[in-house]
């Protein structure tokens, strides 16, 4: 009975204590949304947790009453759905705070209003003065910076070795391939002529000559622009449509499906279908458009089983995107990931400081070298020995970004509806060309020239 | 038919032969989610536990699957009991009560079923989000409800209808209300039709999936068909895994229509004496 | 006043729900099919007037999308009603517990839920060793990428048969087994009797289920969203639909047309109205809506 007393005061004092302890541990939540699709990239996501925590052992350090959580997910299915939930989010008060996305969209969004400029903030954290100048560029649309990058690519054209030996190519031929291919020795002629002689010589089956990306992407841009044309006019700040260089392209494209080396339904929406034919056997395609990143998928997904990486530098060999002409300038594409903060974030600040704590270089190299893409500072090269990005590095020497302009999606778009008209047989090169420009001319008005 | 055909064997043949590749399609499924490899209906490679492997752990970064399953029977459940008062309640007022604009209604009621449901999305999220709903299992249950109300009212009436109304007037005349008779008389009556109305509902409901795929954002709140999908987008799918997956989703489905199949099928038999 | 409370307390629910899920948005999607709004004018969509449909009329691709909608729809409706049809007429044929199972068997499409059905499609019709379809065919490719119609309209078919088929089944068994002793002792065979004496008697069910299934097939594209795409290549699967959807929400490079999709959507309402209303015509809608059973008021 008198101890009911002691037991009581030590229940009274804990309740007092309790506000004080609970004001002690204020946790902010930032959500935080991020996609691959491909499986690797996950450290886009976790590389954020980490920073949390780095981040909240500093809070600790500096006494300060709160703490960080990060929610929100790394979606591994498509591009399409994400971006649509995006849209959907941003017109609420509740949208995520970091949102990750292509930079190509960045005039887009940045046109809607959906995310905030970052320049008033970015000079309070040092870690963003190592990143590589040339990515603030696909960063910035009139003057403002709008996302901290957070990897960056290369879009190689790859070729498979094996194939060529077959065809009779010899060792020394195959090395120099990537040369010729850099100074404008070997064209997109060249390749087509080479996946004619190896589909005659039965060296690979019907429509296996050439792939591309089975569905829409930013890639097209590049390989329009490879066949000369140009897409943004910098002076006036305007979209252009070049119809000498889509009727090029347009025409290569037909020429191959004509002669079987390239599938008709080459736009068939499944990237299993990509990917399957490509890693099996030998492999069975002899040139593909791709991205630095499918060689960690190649490697993890594909061909892990037999021997990862050391079958992919035995069969597949790599280099930037021929040109049309003799002599041109070969070219890649790339498209940073970048991450975004959102225009109704209630802790922009917070979020920022989040994302400098994610750019770091044991962060940097950690994603480049488990999802081979390229890293944004320049510190993490020292660290990354890695044998793929060294040797892939030098397509950035070739690389280009695409237009900063917030209806680049519309003119992609009616691009894309082109090729896959002209790959399906639906109508001729000539006649895709005036629907395109006529689809473009209509959609982005006096935003675009057409030349 | 209570007279069978002389040579009703044959016919149960040919029924059998017509129905053998729906047959090969679940085979297909249950193999693929047990065994390593599966070619054509032939296991060609050991059983593979891993594929289930969804059901103890989360993969890849998902929640586990309780949090999907448990959203999926709230979702189906909850649409299911209000398309079948609502729709019920509606139909009896078209089929027993005069008021005007009564043909106006039924033909209305017809004709949004021939509106693209998902073209409505963004005006239903402005109206979602105005009610606070959007992400939310409420907001897409409301949703659901709604648009399968065109149906159900149109089913009901037809049960209704086929009513003799004898009791409910001698109802009517005793003094009882007229919801009284409604719930007390009428509905008891069709309960053939309430069941299979409901069944209908449930089924639809689980296994929708555009309308949380588009309104449903967190991954608390995911319905089972959000998770499957998210195994089906990716560049690599491993069939055995998404196989098992989607057995495991159509399980409660295929067990629940087994129960309810004799509701369904009795849908015309309209009223029931006593 | 309160003469119409009975019929406002019963239709209230109903009524509300319809009105916020289906007119409002209905109303608001035709107000956006006159404005230009996409991904960056989500919030300030600017009046356009008739531009979108005029885009529309002008796209010389949408003959092709409508020449895809009505294949879809005429095709996959003559299956599922012929099949339905077929269906009920052969299982009433036969034994009630086989015909239970048989009926079982032809709903498990419709139950599976979509996503899954589609997974099984796609595992079927995947190239050898794994295909089925291939293994008996005897020649190996993806069957959904070579014949992308039979597939979508099989696919499509064998979930909307087993609408028919209930319905028709429950049909056959209210009628009254009087008709078919009289029918036998006439001496009709089977397919008289079916010709006769059911058949007549399934007027009403079977225009039910063309109406419904009709005005379905308008609208419905998740199968073809699932299994194609719309493709493979250009607009091959494409129907009216889908293309809606896809301008509307489709957003791989961050382009939502969504004025150009409502745009869509409103004509294809115009378009089932109309359709509705034929039917309505023809079946004779006043003896459909009959008379309320109590005259109240």
């Amino acid at each position: 009975m008198r101890y009911t007393w002691v037991i009581a005061l030590c229940v009274v004092g804990a309740l007092a204590l309790l506000p004080t302890a609970q004001a002690q541990q204020r946790t902010i939540t930032i959500k935080a949304w991020t996609i691959g699709p491909d499986n690797p990239s996950v450290t886009r996501f976790n590389n954020l947790l980490t920073a949390a925590e780095r981040l909240n052992a500093d809070l600790r350090r500096e006494g300060a009453n709160y703490q960080v959580k990060v929610e929100g997910f790394f979606d591994t299915t498509a591009w399409d759905p994400y971006l649509r939930r995006a849209l959907l989010a941003f017109q609420g008060a509740d949208a995520p705070d970091i949102v990750q996305v292509q930079s190509f969209l960045i005039p887009t969004w940045a046109a809607a209003g959906f995310i905030t400029p970052l320049d008033d903030m970015i000079p309070r954290h040092p870690q963003f003065s190592d990143v590589v100048p040339a990515l603030w560029s696909a960063m910035r649309l009139k003057g403002k910076t709008w996302g901290i990058p957070q990897d960056t690519e290369a879009r190689p054209l790859y070729f498979n070795k094996v194939l060529l030996k077959r065809m009779g190519w010899t060792d020394q031929q195959i090395t120099d391939l990537p040369k010729r291919i850099s100074s404008g020795d070997f064209t997109w002629d060249d390749v087509m002529t080479t996946a004619r002689e190896a589909r005659q010589k039965n060296i690979i089956e019907a429509g296996k000559g050439y792939y591309h990306r089975p569905v829409n992407g930013i890639d097209f841009l590049q390989w329009y622009r490879s066949f000369g044309g140009r897409d943004f006019d910098a002076q006036s700040g305007k979209l252009v449509f070049n119809k000498a260089a889509a009727l090029r392209y347009y025409r290569w494209l037909r020429a191959g499906v004509d002669a079987g080396v390239i599938e008709r339904d080459r736009l068939n929406g499944d990237w299993n279908r990509w990917f399957q034919p490509v890693t099996d056997g030998d492999g069975k395609v002899l040139f593909f458009s791709g991205g630095t990143w499918q060689w960690a998928e190649f490697e993890s997904q594909w061909v892990a089983t037999r021997g990862g990486e050391q079958w992919l530098f035995e069969h597949f060999g790599f280099a930037p995107h021929p040109s049309h002409a003799k002599g041109g300038k070969a070219i890649t594409l790339s498209n940073p990931q970048v991450y975004t903060i959102s225009a109704v974030s209630k802790n922009k600040d917070l979020a920022l400081r989040l994302l400098a704590y994610t750019t770091v270089p044991d962060l940097d190299a950690k994603h480049a070298v488990g999802s081979a893409h390229l890293p944004v500072l320049r510190r993490t090269a020292a660290l990354v020995k890695n044998r793929f990005l060294n040797e892939v590095s030098y397509l950035l020497n070739y690389t280009t970004f695409a237009p900063p302009h917030p209806d680049l999606p519309k003119w992609q778009d009616a691009l894309y509806r082109g090729v896959s008209a002209v790959e399906s047989g639906s109508a001729t090169p000539e006649q895709a060309v005036e629907v395109v420009a006529t689809e473009i001319q209509r959609n982005i008005g006096d935003q675009v020239i057409i030349e | 038919m209570p007279l069978l055909p002389p040579r009703w064997r044959l016919v149960l043949l040919a029924l059998a032969a017509v129905s053998l590749p729906i047959a090969a399609g679940l085979v297909w499924l249950i193999l693929t989610g047990s065994f390593d490899r599966v070619h054509g209906l032939l296991p060609a490679g050991p059983p593979d536990a891993q594929n289930w492997r969804f059901l103890w752990e989360g993969v890849g970064g998902r929640p586990p699957v309780s949090t999907p399953l448990l959203n999926s029977f709230v979702f189906a459940g909850v649409v299911a009991a209000a398309v079948v008062l609502i729709s019920s309640m509606a139909a009896y007022a078209i089929s027993r009560l005069s008021f005007p604009g009564r043909s106006l209604y039924l033909g209305l009621v017809l004709v949004l079923h021939a509106f693209p449901a998902v073209s409505l999305i963004i005006a239903i999220f402005y109206i979602l989000r105005l009610l606070g709903l959007f992400d939310t299992l409420t907001g897409v249950i409301l949703v659901k409800a709604s648009l399968e109300l065109p149906l159900g009212i149109w089913l009901m009436k037809g049960f209704f209808d086929f009513l003799s109304w004898e009791m409910e007037m001698a109802a009517l005349v005793d003094g009882m209300s007229r919801w009284t008779v409604f719930w007390k008389i009428a509905l008891p009556l069709v309960r053939p039709g309430l069941l299979a109305l409901g069944t209908f509902a449930l089924l639809s409901a689980w296994g929708e999936f555009i309308l949380p795929f588009t309104l449903i954002v967190s991954s608390r709140n995911w319905t089972m068909a959000m998770y499957l999908q998210t195994f089906l987008g990716e560049s690599f799918t491993d069939f055995g895994m998404v196989a098992a997956v989607g057995l495991f989703y159509a399980t409660p489905v295929i067990a629940l229509f087994l129960l309810g199949q004799r509701y369904l099928l009795n849908i015309y038999s309209g009223g029931v004496k006593g | 006043m309160k003469r119409y409370a009975a019929p406002f307390v019963f239709l209230f629910p109903a009524t509300f729900l319809i009105a916020c899920f289906f007119l409002i948005p209905v109303i608001t999607t035709v107000y956006l099919s006159f404005t230009d709004i996409s991904t960056v004018t989500f919030r300030n969509p600017r009046w356009v007037g008739l531009a979108n449909y005029q885009a529309l009329l002008s796209d010389p691709f949408m003959g092709r999308i409508l020449l895809n909608t009505t294949r879809y729809v005429g095709l996959t409706l003559l299956f599922n009603v012929g099949m339905g049809l077929a269906l009920a007429l052969l299982s009433s044929s036969v034994r009630q517990r086989w015909a239970d199972q048989i009926r079982a068997v032809w709903l498990l499409p419709r139950i599976l839920p979509p996503v899954v059905y589609v997974l099984i499609w796609q595992g079927l019709t995947r190239e050898a060793p794994f295909g089925l379809v291939s293994d008996v065919v005897g020649v190996s490719k993806n069957w959904i990428t070579a014949s992308p119609w039979t597939v979508i309209i099989l696919a499509n078919g064998l979930v909307g048969a087993s609408f028919g088929m209930l319905i028709f089944t429950s049909a056959i068994r209210a009628i009254p087994n009087d008709l078919f002793y009289a029918s036998a002792v006439d001496g009709a065979t089977a397919l008289q009797t079916v010709r006769r004496v059911v058949l007549p008697l399934l007027r009403w069910p079977i225009l039910f289920v063309t109406a419904y299934q009709t005005l379905s097939l308008l609208t419905s594209f998740e199968y073809i969203l699932l299994l194609t795409d719309g493709g493979p290549g250009f607009y091959t699967t494409t129907v009216w639909s889908l293309h809606a959807y896809k301008l509307a929400l489709s957003n791989y490079v961050g382009n939502v047309q969504f004025g150009l999709g409502a745009a869509m959507a409103a004509l294809l309402v115009v378009i089932g109205i109309l359709v509705s209303f034929v039917y309505l015509r023809i079946f004779n809608f006043k003896a459909l809506v009959g008379e309320p059973k109590i005259e109240v008021n």
